[in-house]
């Protein structure tokens, strides 16, 4: 920046092409020019007065870079820069800046002030019981979330601008002696190395993060709830935490993560167990039953109990469609419901649904469209989907391909489908983490919280599956003095 | 990251190898051969198969920075390593296409009334084209998935048959005297020698304190699984054993129980298609390892080809005839050979360890010796 402050003011205002939500407002303290620069809308003008301008006016000293934070003004969050760009981007972000004639630098004031929803409970994680606060897409506050979460000097974080033309700020956050230092490593040289023009959202930062890029399967684990996120922190994972996104990723990924909920820590073990092994049981549901039925029925009818066999035949008696054929048309008509019910007006979804319910299914098997066997399976499946709503994309995928597995080659399609996807799975470690641990490779000390879910007394270690070089192995204290982590 | 089999894998790796190809076939054949003494004959097998894993563990362990390839190639030279190898790449390949032929005359018995060829072969090589890029901790984290599930319904397969079982028809032994008992054995050598599979394992393995143990115990396991199976095999069928020609499939097929429950026979049928198919991915995935250790090609995308092009090959060649396959893996002179080469195998690792040892202990010494002078 330059020493005269009217160059300054203009050089701002020409890289703004003079808009008019750029603010600038010229006062004089002790007999020396300034000006306070600031977005409308972006900054809290009251604080501004308040703790920059009124301070500065009623000043009895002359201000310079050096002295304005300290014995001016009132405000805490105060910078010096020199860095154009840096300053711009202040700006960009809210922030207030000031500027003093004969000086090169430029204060940057933490005023800024964006309007943001409260923490709720977010829809993608409802639980029972537990903590309901969810996070939101201010950064700060996500932050200052899980800081009051995770009340330890060691949790660190890195924070880093990505986008040429959004400039968000990405941060890592870790606790420091739990996470391995090459997982923080590698995620923030990956972050510091996108290239893009702006990040909407933390799926944007998820697509550079992942390991295999054009993968269907789920590389990244994401949670919108801050004691999921503070779990994983203490487990000794990474937590990237996007401005603007309320979804919180964290590395390394493993598939049981999201066969777990946040209710398993907060129930009964047996209980939490038991939902484990039925959120397991749904997900092979959801997948197998529509190639199992269509296999079963096209190329295995001598699997099927004798009346069983009879009841389908009555019901698929006179049928214009193949059985293959019904059931992708049902599968169809499913995913047309689904995503009609996610774009429609909230007041439409229940008229959606006795359309879907009541004309689309009752009506097409009364007219002999359909077989109710065919509606009742696709039914179930996609019931069971939702026992595991992170894992819903890539369910319907698989759900898919199997289908057409079964249809074409029976069990053997089936069979053969599913030690292909169990070998591409099984090849994969993501950060570290083998995508099956804790049982391929079998970890015998992790295995007290994954499909079986110990007593938490009994979990004293931490997660060895990601992280097999932990120095701190004993969840109980040990990282910032004796039961620092309650 | 280093990509090591840890001693489970390995174990369950063995485990799954052994039983594959026990369990299908081979207890019709071996009843024709010896009646109902073929549970001793197995038993006597098994026995050998057990020692054989032991003297070879030993081995491993002994040298467990090596590979085997490496191994004889340091002792007994690079042509013989290479001849080795060679040998063992064609053992493991004819027995993935055996393999792969009883899983389809097993699909055809079970499952199919009728199987497409060319959609059975086409889809079989793409899955083992798949395959064959992984390595041994892959399929070996597949099986510690699949395991499970896979011991649960193998043991429904015998504990169901227990309720029909009539041990009479294990009786009189010895009718015959013992030449029907060493007959079947000297013949059914194919079937045996599975310890062969920790020689491509040799040098991956991540051994740990009590590895050997535990392999140990994995192996002794799954043997005393196997002798239990031809115990209820026989008990069951007694004098019709000769015509189960697929003995797992046949075992659920023609029992009540399972069938009473609802048919849940099919749901070891399934299990068992599966086990056979990761058994044929493991025989492949050490073919093309010893292709690879063979032809040290830089670029692995040839190795995967030609393998799997090789299996698809020989397959449809001897499509529908694993009858006649069988009947010349019995082979007096076949048979010989193979067991030959399971005692072979053995010793030259005997051999090469010796000499390995020996080459050790020379260089240190004379390391020794120069230093002293330096002194």
């Amino acid at each position: 920046m330059q020493k005269k402050l009217q160059e300054n003011i203009t050089k701002i205002q020409e890289t703004f092409g003079n808009s008019k939500e750029l603010i600038i407002k010229e006062i004089s303290s002790m007999k020396t020019k300034c000006a306070v620069l600031y977005i409308l809308g972006l900054t809290d003008t009251t604080a501004l007065s308040k703790l920059v301008v009124k301070p500065l006016l009623e000043s009895h000293i002359k201000p310079t870079p050096e002295n304005t934070p300290t014995d001016i003004l009132t405000i805490c969050e105060a910078e010096s820069e020199t860095d154009e760009q840096k300053i711009i981007s202040a700006l960009l972000k809210g922030k207030g800046i000031l500027f003093i004639d004969n000086h090169p630098e430029a204060l940057i004031l933490g005023i800024d002030k964006f309007k943001e929803r409260s923490p709720e409970e977010p829809p993608t994680s409802t639980v029972l019981k537990g903590p309901r606060a969810g996070f939101v897409e201010s950064l700060k506050t996500n932050l200052s979330i899980l800081r009051k979460i995770v009340a330890t000097t060691k949790l660190r974080t890195i924070s880093t601008d990505v986008g040429t033309h959004t400039q968000t700020t990405v941060t890592i956050v870790y606790i420091d002696g739990l996470a391995d230092k090459k997982i923080v490593d590698s995620v923030k040289s990956r972050i510091e190395s996108i290239q893009i023009d702006g990040v909407l959202d933390s799926h944007y930062i998820t697509q550079y993060l992942e390991e295999r890029k054009n993968s269907m399967f789920k590389q990244i684990g994401n949670s919108e709830k801050p004691d999921i996120v503070a779990s994983k922190l203490l487990e000794g994972r990474v937590a990237i935490i996007v401005d603007g996104s309320p979804m919180v990723l964290t590395v390394p990924f493993i598939y049981l993560e999201d066969i777990q909920s946040s209710d398993d820590y907060y129930s009964n073990n047996s209980r939490a167990t038991f939902v484990r092994w039925v959120r397991l049981i749904s997900m092979m549901i959801s997948i197998l039953s529509p190639a199992l039925y269509i296999a079963v029925i096209l190329h295995h009818y001598k699997a099927i109990p004798l009346k069983f066999l009879i009841t389908i035949i009555n019901t698929t008696k006179g049928l214009p469609l193949t059985p293959f054929a019904e059931i992708l048309f049902v599968l169809l008509l499913f995913e047309i419901l689904y995503e009609a019910s996610l774009r429609m007006p909230k007041y439409l979804g229940l008229a959606l649904s006795i359309v879907g319910a009541l004309i689309l299914g009752d009506t097409a098997v009364k007219a002999g469209l359909i077989s109710p066997p065919a509606v009742m399976i696709v039914a179930i499946s996609g019931l069971s989907i939702y026992c595991i709503p992170d894992q819903a994309p890539q369910l319907y995928l698989l759900r898919l391909l199997f289908t057409f597995a079964g249809g074409a080659l029976g069990f053997f399609g089936i069979i053969a489908l599913t030690i292909f996807f169990l070998m591409y799975l099984s090849d994969f470690d993501s950060y570290g983490g083998a995508y099956f641990a804790p049982i391929a490779p079998l970890v015998k000390s992790d295995l007290k919280d994954a499909i079986v879910r110990s007593n938490i007394v009994n979990m004293k270690n931490r997660p060895k599956s990601f992280n097999k070089n932990m120095k701190n192995k004993k969840r109980q204290g040990e990282i910032n003095g004796k039961n620092s982590i309650h | 990251m280093e990509k090591t089999v840890s001693t489970n894998q390995a174990g369950l790796i063995l485990c799954i190898f052994t039983i594959a190809i026990k369990l299908s076939a081979l207890p019709a054949l071996m009843f024709s051969y010896s009646g109902n003494d073929c549970y001793i004959a197995c038993f006597i097998s098994l026995v050998v198969d057990f020692i054989g894993t032991i003297i070879l563990l030993h081995y491993i362990h002994k040298h467990k920075e090596k590979t085997f390839f490496e191994l004889i190639r340091d002792s007994l030279g690079k042509t013989v390593a290479i001849i080795i190898q060679s040998i063992l790449l064609i053992y493991f390949f004819v027995k993935c296409v055996l393999i792969l032929q009883e899983l389809h005359d097993y699909f055809i018995a079970t499952l199919f009334e009728e199987l497409n060829p060319i959609f059975f072969i086409i889809v079989l090589g793409l899955l083992i084209l798949y395959c064959i890029t992984k390595d041994f901790r892959t399929i070996g984290r597949v099986i510690q998935l699949v395991f499970w599930p896979t011991l649960v319904g193998i043991t429904f397969t015998l504990i169901f048959p227990i309720h029909d079982l009539q041990i009479e028809k294990l009786f009189p032994i010895f009718e015959q005297g013992f030449y029907p008992i060493y007959k079947t054995i000297a013949r059914t050598t194919f079937a045996f020698g599975d310890y062969i599979i920790l020689l491509p394992l040799m040098g991956k393995i991540k051994f740990e304190e009590k590895s050997k143990k535990k392999l140990a115990f994995i192996m002794c396991g799954t043997l005393s699984f196997v002798f239990n199976f031809y115990i209820v095999f026989v008990g069951s069928f007694g004098k019709f054993s000769t015509s189960q020609t697929l003995a797992l499939g046949e075992l659920p097929l023609h029992n009540t129980t399972p069938a009473t429950i609802g048919k849940l026979e099919w749901l070891t049928i399934v299990i068992w298609t599966a086990i056979l198919l990761l058994n044929a991915i493991i025989l492949a995935i050490a073919t093309k390892d010893s292709f690879d250790t063979i032809f040290h090609t830089s670029d692995k995308n040839i190795g995967t080809i030609v393998i799997t092009l090789g299996i698809v090959t020989t397959l449809s060649l001897t499509y529908l005839q694993l009858e006649k396959v069988i009947r010349f893996l019995v082979s007096p002179t076949f048979a010989t050979i193979i067991g030959s080469m399971h005692i072979a195998i053995i010793l030259i690792l005997i051999i090469s360890s010796i000499i390995c040892s020996k080459k050790t202990n020379c260089r240190s010494s004379v390391t020794k010796n120069r230093r002293v002078k330096k002194c």
